[in-house]
């Protein structure tokens, strides 16, 4: 015999209250995405296609392995950092705060947004872009090499878990900021990256002068000595395990985002 | 429903906006809740719904902390703000992502609401004017029929037809099992539409009575009847003076909100309250 509470849905999660609120926020946000995903291609189309003008040949694998990731890292970026503004908009936030789903659907909603559904349109936009780019560039006959991000899954990989890392850093920046969330956590992650590498670099300093070559947090160090390079590194299988440090921080700041979120205050 | 207790909250810890402040808000009543400007009736709200959270102190419904959302205290709960804000969808995409929250949403109420305050269909809501918007949201606030509604300056924007339309449908709206506050400074236009009244000020609740108990403790005098050397407050109206005294006899007095807003938030404001929190006049908070 069921319980008097057993019909009462889960304060957490519950699929079907997940699912309204999904497509509440899709019907609300479909327009503004497809014209964010418009202008995406539009630009990519830009400086791709301005680039193989210039050179006057397609593009090689590697020039659009490097536009497949700073495309990637720039509008990701940006996209993310504005999927909590509606919570630091007095208005909106009120409607958001007190609509009846539990904050951790609110912050999945967003979440999945901001990452897989992100990646999924921007990897689609993104080829169509660059087939279209160099179909046009391509010679008579010519049939030039297309990127490939399955060919090589340990790099794909360490692409994706950097751009999980930067989203969670975005998204964090978007519900702690009330306004101005891209260029408040822009400049938040610049001023920390370069805190970051210069703390680093002379803690290391101290340890291991003189013949230190500069070095970026977690990667491995150089020494010279006259012309000799020593290089210090992690054992091939405790590397292994430094590859998922990004993961880890991804998910250590979207565990602090979404407390962000619960502790909102309007 | 609502139960306040010692909350402490203000948004700078110099200046405390509320101080021990004690609240009981139950179901089957309207209440109006007054305030100076700044006095805070909107941050009251705002801990009421768990859009604020109190430095100390309790804020609970249905014995819920409110600061923690819980979508089952959500869904019993619809908060509307003065300054609405509505999404680019029509009404009709509008209740059906959002009618699904509400277990007790009534469709063919929310239809009724919006015929009667003349709010078109069919058209995107970011397109009508703030006044529809606002008489969209009302309706949809109506219609979800929650336990507990709470409007912030409901009537900021509507025109006089709309403000008669909405105390209409108000009043019709409310049950046994709800609870509506109504935060305003505009007394006149709910006079005729509240049950109970709660005053904010000074950092405290200084007033949560019923207006029949009031009537009955208090006597509202006009012209020769106001000049009285036992008044409590009193004041010039259009229509001569007028004053509020004592009201040993217990026969009943209208109650003149504004007359009393005014009393209570005077300087001198001492004797009133103490006469209202007699043990045989007071009622606990």
């Amino acid at each position: 015999m069921p319980t008097p509470t057993s019909s009462v849905p889960n304060q957490t999660f519950s699929p079907a209250r997940f699912g309204r609120l999904f497509g509440r926020h899709t019907a609300e946000n479909l327009r503004t995405y497809g014209l964010a995903a418009a202008v995406l291609a539009g630009g990519m189309l830009l400086v791709m296609s301005y680039l193989s003008y210039l050179q006057g040949a397609p593009a090689n694998v590697s020039v659009q392995g490097i536009f497949f990731v700073l495309f990637l890292m720039a509008a990701g970026s940006f996209f993310s950092s504005g999927v909590f503004a509606d919570f630091g908009d007095k208005r909106k936030g009120m409607a958001a705060l007190t609509l009846p789903a539990s904050h951790f659907e609110k912050f999945l909603v967003a979440w999945l947004y901001s990452l897989p559904i992100f990646l999924l349109v921007f990897v689609v936009l993104f080829y169509l872009v660059n087939a279209a780019v160099l179909h046009a560039a391509a010679g008579q006959g010519e049939s030039p090499a297309m990127l490939d991000i399955t060919v090589d899954w340990s790099k794909t990989g360490s692409i994706l878990l950097s751009y999980a890392l930067l989203n969670a850093a975005w998204l964090w920046g978007s519900i702690f900021f009330e306004r101005a969330q891209f260029v408040k956590m822009g400049f938040l992650l610049f001023l920390l990256g370069g805190a970051l590498s210069v703390l680093n670099f002379q803690w290391l300093k101290r340890l291991l002068e003189p013949g230190l070559t500069p070095v970026p947090p977690f990667a491995n160090v150089v020494l010279m000595s006259g012309n000799t390079m020593n290089r210090l590194a992690l054992p091939e299988a405790q590397t292994a395990w430094l590859s998922l440090l990004p993961l880890a921080l991804a998910a250590l700041i979207c565990v602090a985002a979404y407390y962000r979120l619960t502790e909102k205050q309007l | 429903m609502v139960r306040i207790r010692n909350l402490h909250f203000g948004y700078s810890r110099r200046v405390p906006l509320f101080e021990n402040l004690n609240l009981a808000l139950d179901r089957g009543r309207i209440y109006g809740l007054l305030g100076k400007n700044g006095a805070g009736k909107t941050t009251l709200l705002k801990n009421i719904v768990g859009l604020a959270f109190p430095w100390s102190g309790t804020c609970l419904i249905d014995e819920q902390p409110a600061a923690t959302r819980l979508p089952r205290v959500l869904e019993d709960l619809f908060f509307l703000p003065e300054d609405v804000y509505v999404p680019a969808l029509t009404a009709e995409q509008f209740v059906a992502h959002t009618a699904g929250f509400y277990p007790r949403f009534n469709p063919e109420q929310l239809h009724e609401y919006l015929r009667e305050l003349e709010v078109p269909l069919g058209q995107k809501l970011t397109q009508f004017s703030h006044g529809q918007q606002k008489k969209f949201m009302i309706a949809f606030a109506l219609a979800a029929n929650t336990g507990l509604l709470v409007l912030d300056e409901p009537t900021n924007g509507l025109d006089i037809p709309s403000k008669v339309q909405f105390r209409k449908i108000l009043a019709s709206a409310l049950s046994e099992e709800r609870c509506m506050i109504i935060s305003t400074h505009q007394v006149r236009d709910l006079e005729s539409l509240i049950d109970t009244v709660v005053v904010v000020h000074d950092r405290q609740i200084v007033l949560n009575r019923e207006l029949d108990t009031l009537a009955e403790q208090l006597t509202f005098a006009t012209g020769a009847a106001a000049e009285s050397t036992d008044a409590f407050y009193t004041g010039a109206s259009v229509r001569g003076p007028v004053a509020i005294r004592p009201n040993p006899s217990g026969a009943y007095s209208r109650v003149d909100l504004e007359l009393l807003f005014n009393a209570l938030t005077a300087d001198d404001s001492a004797a009133i309250l103490t006469y209202l929190n007699q043990p045989r006049h007071a009622h606990a908070y």
